[in-house]
């Protein structure tokens, strides 16, 4: 008994020692400046007043989604955002794709299609260096594409690049890379910069890219592994562009917990949040340090999709029905508090150039119930269906549940079956005829085929329309802009007026920045993180 | 006789462990969602899947597979990770290691207080320090681990900023950086295990205190303070042991939330992103090392108790 008393104070005064460690007063956010990193250099003459004595310190990021142990810097394939994030500072791609899926000059510095938009000619950019020294040519661009669609192994971009062969990339001298395709395809520039067309050298291999990521692009890994708090990266010395990245380097964490997220930019242990939960936007918003940021245009997009060779929805009139039924401003304001915007019912935005009309109309009630009496239902035959939902991206269930109401008092009854979220791609969507299900913004022509032409891999609607997938075509082979986007405004319209998806509206992506820092803007394209500009005055 | 005893007990935990080792395998092949499709992304292609399945011998019969598998364990093989061509062991160590700092910093902060606060609580008994005891103890009693945690992280590293955000363990550059890492998710796992022992070890004390050879003690002139820690404190501390064994598998093994909160790079953040990319092989091992650890945290504490209370060496 002597002994375990003697034991047990011994105890006591060490947990007392640790507590009296456990709280120091020392300054709070440690300065965990990586010893390799090149000193700032004295030399840039830019207006910036910081003091000169303090050690450069990193832009620091927090991410939400976690590879785990998959993650890598291969853009062979990205599942994540955490993958996408940090390869958008490793890479460029041929050309950068702005919020209006307008192409702008990367590494190739102009191109030109042929006559008939089979052959398109693109002039890489002079004396681009990889971070190894070698010098950016064809030969790379051409590899780096032929990757994606080798027919052996094909990465998860090959079926975007299906009009792509091997044989059609070609070298035609260093600096000139021609894709020749069978058929015309008028908006190939947009269509080949894809979340993974990032240029990579020459007979690189997934084993290096996977933890050896060298491309062109700004930022430079240092020692990645691919679970790492934080991933570091630094400033390519030799960066084509001049005067860019403007920061020195780069830390990126994962925080999944987003109440945890909230709280490192609160305390400023990050200076940028790339993904803010709508459930977090109040906590934010009146936060004096920090500055919420959401897209200029549609981010994701939220869908109800319809089988549409199936009962009750192979009648039009239901599926009509069920489109005016909805009351989408009252989504928009409910659940995603004002950070979303009404869509209707097609993938294009109501914002962009290539929509068919500007203004979506509101709620018709009674001419919803007029539909369904037509199509046969009524208060004493309601229209019963089950909805397969899951907690797949915030505010869907929130949604289906603000619908199910609206659809009641039409006399519809839906019944919500919300199961796991991991279960929903693999088990539920494709597989049931009413499911939610959502898209990440896409170019219009990709957008308006993905899930829509009768040959989609991700048919969710079974929409199987020939006079559809003759718009497309012809919407592939038009080389004036003009034209085209007026076929795209007919195909549009189609899925409006008869198509299976009830596209209630599209979210809008909000990130955070600490009010100090500058030069970041959130792009539509979750895919999408550029931080040239990005830097922060301490 | 004891260590016939302690061998009789051995055995059946071996044979819990074997039990459960069939359970953990045969609820991982039940995860709903295909291997491949999350493993290579929703928009794998078919083909893809299907090299994959055949690499990792999907196809051959579950009994089979659990031979080969549990094989591997005796020999120390965890097997390879599906996500990485790491082995298992590699992936785990890391994470087990940071688990274990974060164990043993809230064990050794959840020992004295609860001993400190119950023994308050005893001698001051229903006076207002009771109370308020008490009061603090139904508080934590009846908060979930991630919100005290939230709190505390609100408090502490936003509101007052004296402790980090993330829980960032292996960048700590000295042992004192790393304790002040490791002070809010080690105080938060610290409070959800001391509140159930705090009630239940104050109850006991009472007991003792109120007995005959307490009042003995004090009737022969020893002093308070000694009373309690020669006296009470040992024999009443024998029926909390058992919370404490729990507590101690707890804090292996139930910390995922914990660790969600604070970043921490422990074994419970590790099974949530093995289940969520469907590791299999992970998932086993890490629920498997739990398990072990949930058995022996038990089978340690009722050795201890056998050894403190020689009544129950003949049961």
């Amino acid at each position: 008994m002597k002994k375990i008393s003697h034991f047990l104070s011994v105890i006591l005064i060490l947990s007392f020692l640790l507590v009296a460690c456990g709280s120091p007063t020392a300054a709070p956010s440690p300065t965990q400046q990586n010893a390799t990193n090149p000193p700032v250099e004295p030399t840039q003459p830019t207006v910036e007043p910081t003091q000169p004595t303090v050690e450069a310190q990193c832009l620091k990021i927090g991410l939400s989604i976690s590879s785990g142990e998959t993650n890598s810097l291969d853009p062979f394939a990205i599942p994540t955002s955490e993958q996408a994030v940090m390869i958008n500072q490793v890479y460029n791609r041929l050309m950068d794709l702005d919020n209006n899926f307008v192409v702008h000059p990367e590494l190739a510095e102009s191109w030109e299609p042929n006559g008939d938009a089979t052959e398109w000619t693109f002039h890489l950019r002079q004396g681009v260096k990889f971070t190894d020294g070698k010098e950016l040519t064809a030969a790379d661009v051409v590899y780096s594409y032929k990757r994606l669609i080798d027919p052996a192994d094909p990465s998860e971009a090959a079926s975007s690049l299906s009009f792509l062969s091997p044989e059609g990339i070609l070298a035609v001298d260093n600096y000139t890379v021609k894709f020749v395709t069978k058929k015309p395809v008028a908006e190939l520039p947009v269509l080949i910069t894809i979340k993974n067309a990032w240029i990579v050298e020459d007979g690189a291999t997934k084993e290096q890219l996977r933890l050896n990521g060298v491309g062109t692009g700004p930022f430079i890994p240092v020692d990645f592994q691919p679970v790492q708090q934080p991933h570091k990266f630094v400033k390519n010395p030799n960066y084509w562009e001049p005067g860019l990245p403007k920061s020195e380097c780069l830390e990126f964490y994962v925080i999944q917990e987003p109440t945890t997220r909230i709280a490192s930019i609160q305390s400023g242990e990050v200076d940028i949040v790339e993904y803010v939960d709508f459930a977090t936007i109040p906590t934010l918003m009146g936060d004096p340090n920090i500055t919420l940021l959401k897209t200029s245009s549609a981010s994701t997009s939220l869908t109800f999709a319809m089988w549409v060779d199936t009962a009750p929805f192979n009648d039009l009139k239901v599926r009509q029905a069920m489109k005016k039924l909805i009351d989408r401003q009252a989504i928009v304001d409910t659940v995603y508090l004002g950070y979303a915007m009404v869509a209707d019912d097609n993938p294009i935005p109501p914002n962009s150039p290539y929509a068919w009309r500007s203004v979506v109309p509101g709620r018709d009630l009674e001419g919803a119930k007029k539909l369904l009496a037509e199509a046969g239902y009524g208060p004493d035959n309601p229209l019963k269906v089950d909805l397969y939902t899951a907690d797949f991206m915030p505010g869907v269930v929130a949604a289906a549940q603000m619908f199910k109401e609206q659809a009641a008092e039409g006399n519809v009854e839906i019944n919500i079956i919300v199961g796991p979220s991991a279960d929903h791609w693999s088990n539920v969507w494709l597989k049931q005829p009413f499911v939610n299900s959502g898209w990440d913004p896409r170019p219009p022509g990709e957008a308006l085929a993905i899930c829509y032409r009768s040959d989609a891999l991700y048919a969710e609607t079974h929409w199987k329309v020939p006079a559809y997938d003759a718009l497309l075509d012809e919407a592939n082979t038009t080389v004036d802009p003009s034209q085209r986007t007026a076929l795209y405004k007919q195909a549009g319209q189609m899925l409006t007026e008869q198509g299976g998806e009830l596209i209630p509206i599209f979210t809008l992506g909000v990130a955070a920045m600490r009010s100090n820092c500058t030069g970041y803007e959130r792009h539509i394209q979750s895919g999408r993180f550029d931080l040239r500009y990005a830097t922060c005055n301490r | 006789m004891i260590g016939k005893l302690i061998f009789t007990r051995l055995i059946l935990a071996v044979v819990t462990l074997l039990v459960v080792s069939i359970l953990i395998f045969w609820t991982a092949e039940v995860l709903p969602g295909d291997i491949a499709a999350r493993v290579l992304g929703r928009e794998s292609t078919a083909q893809a899947r299907e090299v994959f399945r055949a690499k990792l011998h999907l196809d051959r019969p579950i009994i089979q597979r659990y031979g080969i598998w549990l094989g591997g364990i005796i020999r120390g093989d965890f097997g390879q990770s599906l996500v990485n061509d790491r082995k298992v062991v590699d992936t785990i160590g890391p994470r087990l290691k940071n688990t274990l700092i974060i164990g043993l910093v809230a064990f050794a902060l959840y020992l004295p207080v609860t001993i400190l606060l119950a023994s308050l609580a005893a001698v001051y008994r229903d006076r207002p320090i009771d109370s308020f005891i008490s009061l603090l103890t139904l508080i934590g009693l009846s908060m979930p681990e991630f919100v005290s945690g939230t709190i505390l992280l609100f408090f502490f590293a936003v509101a007052i900023p004296i402790f980090p955000v993330m829980a960032l363990i292996d960048n700590a550059k000295s042992p004192l950086e790393a304790l002040r890492i490791l002070a809010l998710p080690a105080i938060t796992l610290m409070i959800i295990m001391s509140v159930y022992a705090i009630r239940m070890l104050r109850d006991n004390l009472i007991e003792v205190l109120d007995s005959e050879y307490i009042r003995m003690a004090d009737l022969k002139g020893m002093s308070r303070r000694q009373v309690i820690l020669r006296h009470a404190l040992p024999n009443a501390i024998i029926p909390a042991l058992n919370v404490t064994s729990l507590n101690l598998a707890y804090l292996i093994g139930g910390v995922v939330l914990v660790e969600r909160v604070f970043s921490y790079p422990g074994l419970g953040s590790l099974l949530v992103d093995s289940i969520l990319l469907r590791d299999v092989p992970v998932i086993e091992a890490v629920t498997l090392i739990v398990a072990s650890i949930y058995i022996f945290a038990n089978l340690f504490a009722d050795v201890m108790t056998m050894i403190l209370n020689p009544r129950l060496r003949y049961g």
